[in-house]
């Protein structure tokens, strides 16, 4: 029999996450000494890359941050550039930066529900494994995001990295019956989205929840995407320009990314409990959990029907229904695409004239994994003095750390398979996004195919 | 007639390979063969091969060969090694693509890979030396088996 008063959970390689990272869980005397999520993807600099670069650069080099969720990057890039030169993007164009979201958040959440989060409930290595037993669903997954990348197609110009996003707009816009080309397969998607609850709901759900802080935008009507002062559960309410204020980053020794934090000198707030998140160092949640639990009432209302009869309140702090909260925030960006399909008026310009200046501009928006924040600073010729980019992923390391803390302490009895396959799935919760690797074939050959030349 | 699906993306280097190679066949062959791109996210590359009977891929790797190496494989019976179902593609590629179509049999009744090994995928590069060479290699390797597997005819020269 193993010694339980001892033991380390360990996975080297973490599969069906973006990038590359791995965790470990030290026990000692029974119980956890110590949790580390491990990212030692090596960081790649982008912010010192940006220095110096043109303003109207800033979208395009960001994009490239992610495979998964280029346009969130150039939408946090372009309204912190436009906040710095005073220029407000509105009407057509708005609509059209609120669909361009909507296709990534579909692309987004269903690649990570059918094919990286799905396998674990069901007891899959893979989506490959998984496709052979749940064939229908698999397809059902791979059709609805393939409407997000139709989306994303049209707006961006391309599926991965789009390339038609401007400072002040696009640089074309599409026609009425363009768009309006959409409106079938993203009907079909919304059906399919709302199958998808409808599937995911019905999972086993390990019994967790931990007393979260909630961070996301919130906007005074909309389920929030480009728009809204940061909020959180605890009573913060800033414009995103005050960001920093309240939250920093700091470096730990096993993590080759910063991990976001609660700044110490953060402002009184009326909630009570907030008196013991102000140390230094506290965790906050950003994401879909955070997002739905702070604006439950932003959600359509085929959303929030398909949420109650998924058995969710307006507040979720089970991390592992995370997958739930998705397909009903995949329903939802279906939805509102097809919101603004159908009422859409192409502007009479494809992007409205932003002149430099000198200044600071911070764009906080809502990238699939939560909230994404860009600072820059400009010189008077429109040159990037100073780049700062916050992403999900860092925000949640440290949640991430603490719900693995708190999740396997009373699962010690567990045997150790079991406990490292629940590990990797509360790590999967959060679908993190380390890094997006530049594609290319990793091959080891074997067998009997043989080089043809070498 | 066979499709062409040259994968990879302009801009970061060698990871160009493909699609270049793909486009060199095209020119070679045209208009006896179809070509498309893709970046290589895998429900796009089920989507790009959907209902075709036969298809040629053609793709960097980063195998540990020598760059500019090219390799050949008939993926159609054969999976794909397991190595290469690395969890560090967020973004399922190339491998996630032919093994999921292999499990929900979605795979063309031919399906062969070239695969270009790459050196330099940076962001902003271009094609080093030895891939770029290769990719002219690549593409007349993939021209002569279409010619002769599938009795397609290049054009007449003008």
């Amino acid at each position: 029999m193993s010694d339980r008063k001892a033991r380390t959970i360990k996975v080297p390689l973490l599969a069906r996450v973006e990038g590359e990272g791995g965790l470990e869980v030290r026990v000692r005397e029974g119980k956890v000494a110590s949790v580390s999520f491990r990212i030692f993807e090596p960081p790649r600099l982008f912010e010192a890359f940006l220095r110096g670069r043109d303003f109207r650069e800033a979208p395009d080099l960001t994009a490239r941050i992610c495979g998964i969720c280029p346009a969130a990057y150039q939408m946090s890039a372009v309204h912190a550039m436009e906040a710095a030169c005073g220029v407000t993007v509105d009407g057509p164009l708005r609509e059209l930066r609120r669909l361009l979201y909507c296709g990534e958040w579909i692309e987004s959440h269903a690649l990570h529900i059918y094919l990286l989060h799905a396998p674990d409930f069901l007891g899959y290595e893979s989506a490959i494994h998984m496709a052979k037993e749940h064939g229908a669903e698999v397809e059902r997954g791979l059709a609805l995001k393939q409407a997000g990348n139709a989306v994303m197609s049209l707006l961006g110009g391309r599926e991965i990295h789009p390339i038609n996003v401007r400072v002040g707009g696009f640089y074309r816009v599409p026609a009425k019956r363009e768009l309006a080309a959409l409106r079938e397969p993203l009907e079909r998607a919304r059906d399919q989205a709302l199958e998808t609850v409808r599937w995911v709901k019905a999972f086993a759900f390990p019994e967790f929840e931990r007393d979260y802080e909630f961070v996301s935008l919130r906007h005074p009507s909309e389920y929030p995407l480009n728009e809204g002062h940061i909020v959180s559960n605890l009573g913060l309410d800033i414009p995103a320009s005050e960001f920093e204020a309240h939250f920093t980053e700091e470096h730990v020794r096993h993590s080759n990314a910063l991990q976001g934090v609660r700044r110490a000198s953060a402002g009184a707030s009326a909630d009570p409990r907030w008196s013991t998140r102000r140390e230094p160092g506290a965790s906050y949640l950003v994401g879909p959990l955070a997002r739905y639990s702070l604006n439950f009432d932003r959600l359509s209302p085929i959303a929030q029907e398909a949420a109650r009869e998924a058995g969710l309140g307006p507040v979720c702090r089970n991390p592992f229904q995370s997958i739930v909260v998705r397909a009903i925030e995949t329903l939802w960006a279906a939805d509102e695409a097809l919101r603004i399909v159908a009422a859409y008026e192409p502007p009479d310009e494809p992007a409205v004239a932003v002149e430099p200046r000198a200044g600071t501009g911070v764009g906080a928006t809502e990238a699939p994994r939560g909230l994404l924040v860009h600072r820059y600073r400009l010189e008077s010729d429109g040159s990037i003095a100073e780049a700062r980019i916050v992403p999900p992923t860092s925000q949640n390391q440290r949640s991430i750390e603490q719900d693995l803390r708190e999740f396997v302490a009373p699962r010690l009895g567990l045997d150790e398979k079991t406990l490292t396959w629940q590990c990797e799935q509360a790590v999967r919760n959060y679908d993190p996004c380390i890094s997006c690797a530049t594609h290319f074939l990793r091959l080891r050959f074997e067998g009997d195919d043989r080089p043809c030349r070498s | 007639m066979p499709l062409v699906i040259g994968i990879g993306r302009e801009g970061r280097g060698d990871d160009a390979a493909g699609v270049r190679a793909a486009r060199l066949v095209r020119a070679l062959l045209w208009p006896q063969v179809r070509m498309t791109e893709c970046a290589g996210e895998a429900a796009a590359v089920l989507e790009a091969w959907r209902d075709e009977e036969v298809v040629v891929l053609v793709d960097a790797m980063s195998s540990g060969a020598p760059a500019g190496s090219i390799r050949r494989l008939d993926v159609t019976g054969t999976p794909l090694p397991a190595a290469f179902f690395r969890g560090s593609t967020h973004a399922l590629g190339l491998t996630e693509a032919v093994e999921l179509g292999r499990s929900l049999g979605r795979l063309p009744a031919t399906l062969i890979l070239y695969g270009i090994e790459g050196r330099d995928f940076a962001p902003g590069g271009r094609l080093s030396y030895p891939v770029e060479c290769a990719v002219r290699d690549a593409a007349l390797m993939i021209s002569e088996e279409i010619i002769t597997r599938w009795g397609v005819h290049p054009p007449p020269a003008a």
